[in-house]
């Protein structure tokens, strides 16, 4: 049996060996604390390069970061789940929670990247956002690899399936602004009126 | 290939490793994520570190000020405003008058690098339980926390509004700020006249001789209004003495300019009512001299996040329009003893 702090270094240095440990194992607690590491890690960054608006430094807030990040991998896991079940490719999803925590430790980087810029070019928003980026788009790469070791599916299927979470959310948000435009002319219509 | 039945050291095979091999690799894999560990949980406690004792601001500079709910270690002057006529309660039902105003004064003072407070006061007074709520608070967070408080008076700070004033350190005042006022009110109406007009008539089943003291459904008797008199008398002797005691001025030089006038800020100057003729930038620079702030002071304006809220909702849900009840109890048509300017109304 592979301890979590294995199966961690196994997830970044020999994934086939990590994927196969988890989908044994399924540690759904080794998620949670990924996920809660995950939001801990953005909400400091995000305090040392002072863009922690409109959240306050403090430990409540910091809480709220990590069960928020927790709520959301949650979210992100059962749609994606959802998804493969859709298509009728088999997979447990408590091992794909367990693996999208561990893609999204790479956020961890996010804390001495920060350090790091606040030290050689502090208050430059553009380097700040670029290394974010970065980090985010390396774990969209792990979470990428993660579908692919869970369900044994090809590398395309993968990142089509890991994008429709990401569109059913802007999707939302298009929905809700379009409301919310419809709304704002009818009023107007009416006042005017 | 032949099996190997020897006791001496097995041959090592990538796919096939020995338990003293993967009892090695487990070592070392657990040292290095060890390793890993205790430099995030480093890089965390530095990122604490440099987070809370030097945060940046939004665009760089060494302040929390652009946060909503930010906290702000630099030394900063808060502002709080007093707005409309100061009532215990509002003419909206989440409206909580003098208590929301005196809460947010305390929770001003309370907030982390607020070393002075400014007031800034556009009130033509209200309830004398309101304004004398409002008038002690002040004292008492000046007292508990040791803070310099300024009074800027707007278009105007009249009778209470000037009751709270004389609860600060300084007054600064517009020239053209409408001041003074200094009394108090009792409005009786008597509309007796009407009633019998339209046939009605009030009669009251009283336990005492006064108990309907102020009915508008007849005349006052002698007798009730030398009794409202000396409650009048009584609650503007409170007054006098406050802003004798808050603006340490002596009875004798205030009782003559108490008459009830109003005055304008130079006036209100010359009679030794406020301190300073100037503004908001004045009334900061002011607070932030008499709270030791070194260097241009910055503002800190506490939003009342539910107060903002619930100001959304009422837009969004009655778009402004008030009923003719929010219009009267706006306009100030309550009854009780009152440190108010009417305006002539």
């Amino acid at each position: 049996m592979m301890s979590a702090a294995e199966v961690v270094f196994d997830y970044f240095e020999d994934h086939t060996r990590s994927a196969d440990s988890v989908r044994h194992s399924r540690p759904a607690a080794l998620g949670l604390l990924c996920f809660a590491l995950t939001g801990v890690s953005v909400f400091m960054a995000q305090a040392v390069l002072g863009r922690l608006a409109p959240f306050s430094l403090s430990v409540t807030s910091m809480v709220l970061m990590a069960i928020w990040e927790i709520v959301l991998g949650l979210a992100f896991t059962a749609m994606l789940h959802l998804v493969m079940e859709f298509e009728g490719i088999q997979g447990s999803a408590a091992s794909l929670f367990a693996l999208m925590g561990l893609a999204s430790l790479v956020w961890a980087l996010t804390v001495p990247l920060a350090l790091i810029l606040r030290l050689v070019a502090p208050g430059n928003g553009w380097l700040a956002t670029a290394a974010f980026t970065l980090v985010g788009l390396l774990s969209l790469g792990y979470k990428a690899r993660s579908i692919q070791d869970n369900y044994q599916v090809g590398a395309a299927r993968a990142w089509i399936t890991l994008f429709v979470p990401y569109a059913a959310v802007v999707v939302a948000a298009l929905l809700v602004f379009a409301v919310a435009m419809v709304t704002m002319f009818r009023q107007i219509l009416q006042w005017v009126s | 290939m032949t099996e190997n039945n020897d006791s001496g050291p097995q041959p090592q095979h990538p796919e096939h490793p020995t338990d003293h091999h993967v009892a090695g690799s487990r070592r070392v894999k657990r040292r290095l994520m060890l390793a890993v560990v205790g430099l995030y949980v480093l890089s965390l406690a530095a990122a604490a570190v440099v987070a809370v004792r030097a945060p940046l601001g939004k665009k760089g500079a060494k302040d929390g000020d652009d946060s909503v709910l930010g906290l702000t270690s630099k030394e900063t002057v808060g502002w709080v405003s007093i707005h409309g006529a100061i009532y215990n309660d509002g003419p909206r039902t989440w409206d909580r008058g003098a208590y929301q105003w005196a809460r947010r004064i305390r929770l001003m003072a309370e907030t982390k690098g607020v070393k002075a407070i400014v007031l800034d006061i556009n009130s033509p007074g209200g309830s004398v339980g309101a304004v004398q709520e409002l008038y002690s608070q002040i004292k008492r967070v000046r007292k508990e926390f040791n803070i310099p408080v300024v009074a800027l008076f707007g278009d105007i700070a009249a009778s209470g509004g000037y009751y709270i004033a004389a609860a600060c350190d300084r007054i600064v005042a517009h020239p053209g700020s409408l001041t003074g006022s200094i009394g108090v009110i009792f409005s009786v109406d008597n509309v007796e006249g009407l009633f019998s007009k339209i046939g009605y008539k009030s009669e009251p089943i009283k336990s005492g001789q006064h108990k309907d003291i102020g009915s508008w459904s007849r005349t006052m008797t002698k007798e009730e209004r030398e009794i409202l008199q000396s409650i009048i008398m009584d609650a503007y002797d409170q007054f006098l003495t406050a802003i004798s005691t808050g603006r340490n001025m002596p009875m004798e030089k205030l009782r003559p300019l108490a008459d009830g006038r109003i005055y304008t800020g130079n006036q209100a100057l010359e009679a030794g009512l406020v301190d300073v003729i100037g503004d908001a930038e004045d009334a900061v620079e002011l607070a932030a001299k008499l709270g030791h702030i070194v260097g241009k002071p910055k503002v800190k304006r506490e939003p009342d996040t539910r107060q903002m809220f619930m100001d959304l909702f009422e837009s969004r849900a009655g778009a402004g329009v008030k009923s003719p009840i929010e219009w009267l109890t706006g306009l100030g048509v309550r009854a009780g003893l009152e440190y108010r300017w009417t305006g002539g109304l």
